[in-house]
């Protein structure tokens, strides 16, 4: 009789085998120790330096003296936990694919959900142990600085929670990435990018991507996570921010951050679940794509359209105010140009994330010649709806229809605001949208699911979708050749949503050297663009049957 | 676990597996009693690999039924993977544990406890694939011989039902494919059924109490080794008698005897092509030994065997 018995429950992490097989090939004590010495010696100098330099050269009270340690200590916590340890995720999973080893956690009698915790809590349990060893210095800075035990729980509490998400991205990118080094510098690459360029992307209305980071929760807190010298000018700051708003509410900014990370926390886990129960699944089901795809949207634009009101929205106001918009200069104006370009970046933003999730959901030729053999041999004569083999045709179809409904009401919060006085939108602007989008989200689902590989799929979309503005940029540059980058821009389906609003929307608002090229190159390229989708959807229905009929 | 006791330990049903548009398993059916020891032949690409992954629940057919112990496969994986043990080919080991803790995991992945029952287990493997010395090294440090036999230990170690074992042999040298083999025939006197493949059919026949020959993902016969060999057209068998001193006048005796043909004589022994059932092999030696030849040794080579898929292959190769 065998002796396998029923899998342990997937919380009880800490008798979870993965997390221990790890605990006891990472924490050896010839590979931590070196660490461990490493770790706590830089922690060890930044605590000294800071705290000793505030102390002693400093003119500050002890008890803000104290307090100094405290960002450059998480700096280095979050080069530990979120940089290395997301690469160790990543690189962990896939050391395991290419040993081969990987399919005996396949056939291993664990939940999914067990084994995805096991590897997400596992794999970096060095840096987990490494942060810790940082630990005492935080709370000693914490605990003669006087800072509010709040404070630390709402910090660290989205520090744990960021650090999951992002190894999460980490077990993602081990789990599709095939190669070891990719994989680790995907993971890192994520968490440079969160830190870097999503901060200027909240700058340009997308403000919900920076409750990826904890950089608005750290923003909240600053005046107890700084000396109170320091915190003077901030404590107005933050009676500026006052939280996440939200449509007309507003949050505790730790609690925003927890909900719009625990949603892509959820989502990581739905697709690690998703691989780990069945190796040839989707990274995502259909209906979680759109559903995801629908609240991010509703969140970007709760999140902007507060900031319409006070002018926060427009990057030029941010520019002005600089690091702290409490300084904001009296004279200035929102433009439209300003508000058109704001809603044009939404636009390709929706577009961007549409194409990922459309690849994320689009099944290959082998896809459906599986789903039709599996479903003609259970007697049924169509694929399920919404399964792996179906078409994803639908699904893209409705993200671009939501997408258009929501610029329409992002553009319309921002342009009929107060900003703009007498300005309405076109009553065409949602066909516009609709068509926009609906042309470009179409032309890549048809394109890569007609063509059924995502490498010629890569190659059409570089050459399609990035190369003419990289061309046009450069005769942007040179200062006869606006007509023609016009035309070769507008190639790309990416910068249509930027020239429908631009070029289409208010004519009086373009510039001279504009004003004939940009409207009729968008009209062209999207009515172009419009009849090749219909002629590649076309020809989608024609391959789809193909499929089905090759089958015997 | 308890498996449902009188069903057969595997039944396959119209298996199929597709890789796009190539057919990797076509429609197969197969049934296999408890305690079997089945072999799954067949040349690079029949689909051994591809059924025996599918058996293993590591990769989803395209269609089929399978029960594995009245499990359904594809319904009750979990069920499935209790009562499995899984070796592939060119079976891996981690590089960060040594052989005691890599065992302990799959121990513990497979709940097996207490502690004290777990740590048993590990060692009474550990002894039976005779790495015990080697506890405490690291995995990867293991030669080929001795890493086969440490992931057999891994898949040995929740005791499987069944035990399916994917080119077990390859890259073993002869010591280690005569202690693999000892291995297998002990588990299968334990009832445990054993389903294993390879390309080389010397390998399989020894040991199995039943062959199936896959070709491009078909089953080209199935059952007893003799039963085979009469499905895929020839009952010819090669013969080799060894004889003390020279064997002419055995040669000259066989030259009239019904069935046999092809005889070449050397120093000590001749070998021959005989066409028959096994009771007609088992007469053969008997007239040979009335005659009183000095007979050493009587083996039939299995040659003719493997003639038939190198045949197998060629035809497959010819026609693609």
């Amino acid at each position: 009789m065998p002796l396998s018995k029923s899998s342990l429950p997937a919380w009880k992490i800490w008798k979870n085998p993965i997390f221990l097989r790890y605990c006891r090939s990472r924490l050896r004590p010839k590979k931590l120790i070196p660490w461990l010495f490493i770790s706590l010696i830089i922690a060890g100098f930044l605590f000294a330096t800071s705290r000793q330099t505030a102390v002693f050269r400093g003119t500050m009270e002890l008890m803000d003296a104290e307090r100094m340690p405290i960002f450059p200590l998480i700096i280095w916590q979050g080069i530990l936990l979120f940089l290395f340890g997301s690469g160790q995720v990543a690189g962990g999973m896939t050391t395991e694919a290419d040993e081969r080893t990987l399919d005996y956690q396949r056939l291993a009698p664990l939940s999914p959900l067990t084994k995805t915790l096991g590897y997400l809590f596992g794999l970096p349990v060095r840096e987990y142990v490494l942060f810790l060893s940082t630990l005492p210095f935080t709370f000693w800075a914490f605990w003669q600085g006087q800072v509010p035990f709040s404070v630390f729980a709402q910090v660290y509490g989205s520090f744990m929670v960021a650090a999951v998400l992002y190894h999460l991205t980490g077990l993602v990118a081990g789990t599709v990435v095939r190669n070891r080094r990719t994989a680790f510098l995907v993971s890192m690459g994520v968490v440079f990018l969160l830190y870097t360029v999503v901060p200027y992307a909240s700058k340009f209305g997308l403000v919900y991507f920076q409750f990826f980071t904890i950089r608005p929760v750290i923003e909240d807190n600053l005046i107890h996570l700084t000396p109170r010298t320091f915190g003077a000018g901030y404590e107005t700051l933050r009676n500026l921010i006052g939280g996440a708003s939200f449509f007309a509410f507003s949050f505790p900014t730790w609690v925003y951050t927890l909900v719009a990370q625990g949603v892509l926390i959820a989502t990581g886990i739905n697709m690690v679940w998703r691989r780990w129960n069945r190796a040839e699944s989707h990274l995502l089901g259909k209906a979680w794509a759109l559903a995801l795809f629908l609240w991010t949207l509703f969140l970007i634009i709760g999140n902007a359209l507060p900031l319409v009101q006070s002018g926060d929205i427009f990057f030029s106001r941010a520019v002005q105010s600089g690091f702290g918009r409490v300084f904001t200069s009296t004279s200035w104006r929102a433009h439209i140009s300003e508000a058109l370009f704001t809603c044009g970046i939404f636009g390709t933003a929706s577009l961007i994330l549409m194409i990922l999730l459309t690849l994320a959901i689009t099944g290959t030729r082998n896809d459906q010649v599986k789903g039709w053999r599996r479903r003609l041999k259970a007697g049924k004569n169509s694929l399920k709806f919404g399964s792996d083999p179906a078409s994803s045709f639908v699904w893209a179809f409705a993200m671009a229809l939501g997408a258009a409904a929501g610029w329409f009401f992002f553009s319309q919060g921002i342009v009929e605001s107060h900003w703009f006085p007498g300005r309405d939108l076109p009553p065409f602007t949602f066909p516009l949208y609709a068509l926009t989008l609906l042309t470009a989200t179409l032309l890549f689902q048809t394109f890569l699911e007609a063509d059924g590989g995502v490498g010629k799929f890569k190659l059409w979309a570089f050459l399609g979708a990035i190369l003419p503005i990289l061309i046009s940029v450069v005769l942007f540059a040179g200062s006869d050749s606006s007509t023609l980058a016009t035309w070769i821009a507008l190639l790309s389906p990416l910068t249509w949503p930027l020239a429908v609003c631009y070029g289409l929307l208010f004519p009086d608002v373009m510039t001279s050297e504009l004003i004939r090229p940009l409207p009729v190159a968008t009209l062209f390229w999207i009515s172009s663009g419009a009849l090749l989708s219909l002629r590649l959807a076309l020809h989608l229905r024609k391959a789809r049957k193909e499929v089905r009929q090759s089958i015997s | 676990m308890s498996s449902e006791t009188g069903s057969p330990a595997l039944s396959i049903r119209d298996l199929r597996v597709d890789y796009g548009d190539f057919v990797a398993v076509r429609d197969i059916s197969v049934d296999i009693a408890r305690g079997e020891v089945f072999g799954l032949v067949g040349p690079n690409g029949a689909g051994k690999t591809s059924t025996f992954s599918v058996l293993a629940t590591l990769l989803e057919p395209t269609y089929g039924e399978i029960r594995l112990a009245g499990h359904d496969l594809l319904e009750d994986t979990a069920a499935v993977r209790r009562l499995i043990g899984y070796m592939p080919d060119l079976a891996p080991v981690p590089s960060d544990l040594k052989l005691r803790e890599f065992l302990n995991y799959y121990a513990r992945v497979h709940n097996i406890g207490p502690r004290q029952v777990r740590k048993e287990r590990v060692e009474e493997v550990l002894e039976l694939v005779n790495l015990s010395d080697k506890a405490g090294d690291w995995c990867h440090k293991m030669s080929r011989g001795q890493t086969q036999r440490l992931v057999l230990a891994k898949t040995l170690l929740h005791r499987p039902e069944i035990l399916i074992l994917d080119e077990p042999a390859s890259g073993l040298d002869p010591l280690s494919r005569r202690e693999l083999r000892g291995i297998l025939r002990e588990l299968a006197r334990d009832g445990v059924t054993v389903l294993i493949s390879s390309h080389i059919l010397t390998e399989l026949a020894e040991m199995c109490t039943s062959l199936c020959v896959m070709n491009r993902g078909e089953i080209l016969a199935s059952g007893s080794a003799s039963a085979v060999r009469q499905k895929l057209g020839s009952d010819i068998r090669t013969l080799r008698i060894g004889t003390y001193g020279s064997p002419t006048e055995v040669s000259s005796a066989l030259a009239d005897y019904p069935g046999v043909s092809e005889i070449i004589p050397a120093a000590d022994h001749l070998q021959l092509h005989f066409r028959g059932e096994e009771q007609d092999q088992a007469r053969l030696l008997a007239h040979l030994v009335r005659q009183d030849f000095p007979i050493t040794t009587f083996t039939e080579t299995t040659s003719t065997f493997e003639e038939i898929l190198v045949q197998v292959a060629q035809a497959n190769q010819a026609t693609r």
